[in-house]
């Protein structure tokens, strides 16, 4: 053990996790052939990864899996069922209803949209095509990205929150401009700006007044989502951090037209 | 049944196919992240369901489960991390200060045989190592993820997620030989 040769590090973990190529391997081997403390280090780390991978499964997943099985089937299917009309008029009835589900859609559709994209940006279903943490960088692509309505990026960094980046988005059949921050224990807060009406917005909101700004707060399925209008813009932020924190990041970075 | 029953029920079926497999994994993680039986049930639910929901964004072909576990951490992160009760850590650096004399001081018998510690004491050493290094190991060695996954999952750099595995082993090597020795191990002589 009094061996004064450099030892190996990191790359004894590499091997134990079959991440080095037939070169490595070989230095590798050559080295622990004749050294015993790289040797040891080599079998107190392969032991602690056997054992933890050889940790048993906790209890009761049957019931688990029982209980997800069920939750999806309580899941609604996304089409919309048909009713059992004729062709003919399920097509006249939809012709009628184009125009009012056109309407409808725009003013009960943003609040669902927005936290689906939350939701679907936590989960990676899809990912941001600029990643900077530079405000003005990002307003400057939303532009060259032909986005037509002027964009304000916030700079949140003194309240906690990096900027990571954004995309240019749809939300419910519109341009959107979408960027994230991330906050204080790792939270996600995503924001969208596009061409909108706080009066596009659907019944049930909480309206709260700052700074003569009006605000319209949702909270669904552990979700916070606050709109408020800047002349023909609407901005959203949404996150399932605390709703009052989203309420006072809000109020901060919200400006008169 | 209606062509829209038709299609969710298919579409229901493939994601059980693909998705139910790795419950067990996906529990693991769950579990040794809360340490709380009933927020890990509703974690995995979740996760489940969330993913359920965006299905349609996942690629057939690629890794079902670190997509799962990307999900998971996701919700943990924005969801249980701030509420959940912090289990006492200990200090990384200073067990990995430990690490050579550890490994020095222990017999051949002792780093081959696994027999001198069990799972509840791997547990608890998992359970005490900070949020960052324990996430590593969780994701690569309990969700048996590649470092690539786990680094998207944990949204860092690849060399991070090599670096915490790396500290965080030590780390547990070092806790794990204490709670042996505390249980009157004693490492053989070695012999010159």
């Amino acid at each position: 053990m009094n061996d004064v040769r450099n030892h190996l590090d990191v790359e004894i973990q590499d091997l134990l996790d079959g991440r080095l190529n037939a070169a490595e391997l070989r230095r590798v081997e050559l080295h622990l052939a004749d050294c015993e403390r790289c040797r040891a280090v080599r079998d107190a780390l392969g032991r602690v990864r056997r054992s933890v991978r050889g940790l048993p499964p906790a209890a009761g997943l049957d019931v688990l899996k029982r209980e997800i099985v069920e939750r999806l089937e309580g899941e609604p299917p996304r089409i919309r069922r048909l009713r059992r009309f004729g062709v003919a008029a399920l097509l006249a009835a939809a012709a009628i209803l184009a125009v009012v589900l056109l309407l409808a859609s725009r003013r009960k559709d943003l609040p669902a949209a927005a936290a689906s994209d939350f939701d679907q940006y936590t989960s990676r279903a899809f990912s941001l095509e600029l990643a900077t943490g530079h405000p003005e960088l990002l307003e400057g692509y939303f532009s060259q990205r032909g986005v037509k309505f002027p964009t304000r990026v916030f700079d949140l960094s003194m309240m906690g929150y990096r900027l990571i980046g954004g995309r240019v988005h749809r939300l419910a059949g519109r341009t959107s401009a979408l960027f994230v921050y991330r906050g204080p224990n790792d939270r996600t807060l995503l924001c969208e700006m596009f061409e909108g009406l706080a009066s596009e917005l659907p019944a049930g909101a909480e309206r709260r007044v700052h700074n003569g700004i009006p605000f319209f707060l949702y909270r669904r399925s552990g979700r916070t989502e606050v709109f408020w209008p800047e002349g023909r813009i609407l901005c959203v932020l949404v996150s399932d951090m605390n709703a009052e924190e989203v309420v006072q990041l809000a109020f901060a970075k919200a400006v008169k037209p | 049944m209606t062509a829209p029953d038709a299609q969710a029920e298919e579409k229901r079926r493939r994601f059980e196919e693909t998705a139910l497999p790795f419950l067990r994994a996906i529990h693991g993680v769950a579990w040794r992240l809360t340490h709380d039986a009933e927020e890990a049930r509703d974690l995995v639910q979740e996760t489940y369901l969330r993913a359920y929901r965006t299905f349609e964004g996942f690629r057939a072909g690629t890794n079902c489960k670190a997509w799962l576990l990307t999900i998971l951490y996701s919700i943990f992160v924005n969801r249980y991390r701030k509420k959940r009760r912090q289990p006492r850590t200990i200090s990384i650096e200073e067990l990995e200060r430990q690490f050579p004399s550890q490994v020095e001081s222990a017999g051949p018998m002792d780093r081959l045989s696994d027999r001198l510690w069990s799972d509840r004491e791997v547990e608890e050493a998992l359970a005490a190592l900070p949020e960052d290094f324990r996430s590593a190991v969780l994701l690569v060695d309990v969700g048996e993820l590649s470092y690539e996954e786990a680094a998207a999952a944990l949204a860092c750099p690849v060399g991070t997620v090599r670096s915490r595995l790396f500290r965080a082993r030590k780390a547990l090597f070092v806790s794990l030989q204490d709670y042996a020795r505390r249980a009157g191990y004693r490492a053989p002589t070695r012999t010159p």
